[in-house]
């Protein structure tokens, strides 16, 4: 039973600790090595069938609809076709991941509170930061969307590339500068939509007292936030068919960037909110 | 002569409610310290700051030289803490809830199973080993917590109420366990409501009372420091307690006199109270065998730790 623990652990960087993250036992533990730490998780991952449907449905309906409002020619829409494919699968895994990142997340600290071994756990040499990380991470790892969604964005991104190439000639410089920002935004937003459930998640869950409460209080917020940006949107649309703005594709652009810099500053809310309550042990909830 | 743990004027306020105010403790190496007080006494914010988990107001506290507020990481590797709402996990076996934390103490995975395997014979769960955590008893659920807080070979272990809500034998166990603890060396500083069983295996005892520390010491020194009077109760052969109420009266350190009857016992027998040492006890008994006194038992009544507690306290809480 001897054994002397690492002095150094506090001052190993993150991209080090990235790098070892596979054998980190709090990431080990989030996925399952030892026992199963989230039965919110394991309980909803018996309905994902049903949450793969709505989301097919949800992402074919609710996908593209801005893609086809950029003014293209008659001529190129079968490149707009080209573009909605992967993007209407992204859309698909992007419903998915809203609604089980949170199950993931949403428990991984407010299960340990509730059980009383959060303490505990932060009493090891393991680092708050550390601990934090290895669990978003862990837990985000069980959810199987990850390859099929770097796929389809390389899919989208290609796509795009050749589009924009294959159009070039046809269109003046702006419209495809427009056009392919808003292909960029399309292919990031999955991508921030996720991450900032998961980080909404992870924040709420280090002030909820149960899990439960962490989970419903994420949900409301990564919904509410989604809400407020279709109510923005349909604000901006009347906005456009009254005529106060009438260059389309500049909207289309504008709205895009909003969206992606509303969930950027999402994520970086959550990830500075968490960095603060890592600096110290005393503020966070126990019993 | 090492101080392991010292705690000066150490101050803790939840905004206007003083939790614990200039305490001031030193504790040795090897020592076990029964941390003795009533509900909101202070003893768990005590020990959250000597854990590194609360920040004091003000004062200090240093554990093995380092101080809990300014080398946290230094302080967390020399002790072991068992809080009073003790966490385990549920969904893991009990094997699984030790390599675990094994493994976020940075034991190497070769080392974890031997390791496992001892500290499962000291807590006694050997049998327990594949069992579910959830299907142990609280009392098992305990020692396996114990058993967790051992697993970086810590030099100081510090147990909030290690046994709040255990059935009397399982008390017992959890009491013979710390003292095997103590015999392996470790200084161990533990909380408790139980006052009988501190008095067994502590070699220290302090009595907290609103924030403050109304009494250190060994018990003898206690009792001294209390001047507390010892109830001791006396049968005789026959009910004719008169003769032995005579001598007992005329004895300048004997306090009140009951008899048995007053409250509610067998009418041969009767309790006094006692003010005076070991001694002078030895000397009342021989002199009232020597007077002919028909005596079948002279006893001082285990009630008596929890007359310095109570004497101490005053029922007064925060
Ligand atoms: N987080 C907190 N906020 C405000 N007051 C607190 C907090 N924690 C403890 N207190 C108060 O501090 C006082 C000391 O509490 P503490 O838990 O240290 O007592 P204790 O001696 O451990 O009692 P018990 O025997 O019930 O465990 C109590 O009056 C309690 O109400
Ligand atoms: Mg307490």
């Amino acid at each position: 039973m001897s054994n002397k623990p690492p002095t150094q652990s506090d001052s190993i960087s993150i991209r080090q600790f990235i790098f070892t993250l596979r054998q980190n036992p709090i990431y080990l533990r989030e996925q399952g090595h030892w026992g199963e730490p989230n039965s919110i998780y394991a309980n909803i991952n018996r309905y994902s069938p049903f949450v793969i449907m709505g989301a097919l449905v949800l992402g074919v309906c609710g996908g593209n609809n801005f893609l086809s409002t950029i003014g293209m020619n008659s001529g190129t829409e079968w490149l707009i076709l080209l573009l909605c494919i992967p993007n209407a699968f992204m859309q698909m895994l992007t419903w998915g991941g809203l609604f089980m990142v949170p199950a993931l997340t949403a428990p991984s600290v407010s299960e340990e509170i509730k059980r009383g071994t959060w303490e505990i756990l932060m009493l090891t040499p393991q680092p708050v930061h550390h601990i934090l990380f290895a669990k978003l991470f862990g837990s985000l790892s069980r959810l199987r969307i990850w390859w099929l969604l770097i796929i389809m964005s390389v899919l989208q991104g290609g796509v795009t590339i050749v589009a924009a190439a294959t159009a070039a000639s046809a269109f003046d410089a702006v419209s495809l500068a427009t056009s392919l920002m808003v292909a960029i935004g399309l292919l990031l937003q999955p991508w921030l939509e996720i991450g900032y459930a998961a980080l909404v998640g992870l924040t709420v869950s280090t002030w909820a007292q149960t899990s439960r409460a962490a989970l419903i209080t994420s949900y409301s917020i990564i919904f509410g936030t989604k809400l407020v940006i279709w109510l923005l949107s349909l604000l901006l649309i009347s906005i456009l068919t009254v005529g106060i703005l009438d260059n389309e594709s500049l909207f289309t652009v504008g709205f895009s960037f909003m969206r992606i810099f509303m969930y950027a500053g999402g994520i970086a809310t959550c990830a500075a909110v968490l960095y603060r309550r890592s600096l110290s042990v005393e503020t966070w909830s126990s019993k | 002569m090492s101080a392991i743990i010292e705690i000066k004027g150490l101050t803790k306020r939840y905004g206007a409610l003083t939790a614990l105010n200039e305490l001031n403790l030193t504790i040795e190496k090897g020592d076990v310290f029964g941390f003795i007080g009533p509900n909101g006494a202070g003893k768990t914010t005590t020990m959250r700051i000597l854990t590194t988990l609360l920040r004091p107001t003000s004062g200090r506290a240093q554990i093995a030289g380092y101080s809990v507020t300014d080398q946290p990481n230094e302080v967390r590797r020399v002790i072991g803490y068992m809080p009073d709402f003790f966490g385990v996990y549920d969904d893991m076996k009990v094997w699984e809830y030790l390599d675990f934390f094994a493994a976020c103490y940075d034991v190497p995975v070769n080392q974890r199973k031997g390791m496992i395997g001892d500290l499962l014979a000291l807590v006694d769960l050997e049998n327990k080993r594949d069992a579910q955590v959830e299907s142990l008893s609280r009392g098992m659920k305990q020692r396996l917590c114990l058993a967790r807080t051992l697993a970086h070979d810590p030099q100081v272990l510090i147990l909030d109420e290690p046994a709040s809500g255990l059935d009397p034998r399982a008390r017992i166990e959890m009491r013979e366990l710390l003292r095997q603890l103590q015999m392996m060396g470790k200084t161990i500083f533990f909380s408790s409501h139980i006052l009988s069983e501190v008095a067994d295996i502590c070699t220290n005892i302090g009595i907290m009372e609103a924030g403050q520390l109304v009494a250190f010491g060994d018990i003898e020194d206690m009792r001294r420091q209390l001047q507390v009077q010892r109830l001791i109760q006396a049968r005789i052969l026959g009910e004719e307690t008169a003769p032995l109420k005579d001598i007992l009266f005329q004895h300048p350190q004997v306090g009140k006199i009951t008899d048995g009857r007053e409250v509610e016992l067998t009418p041969d027998i009767v309790r006094f109270d006692f003010g005076g040492t070991d001694e002078e006890l030895s000397q009342l008994l021989r002199h009232l065998i020597e007077a002919d006194i028909p005596m079948i038992s002279f006893s001082e009544e285990i009630g008596d730790l929890e007359d310095v507690f109570m004497q101490a306290t005053k029922g007064v809480v925060s």
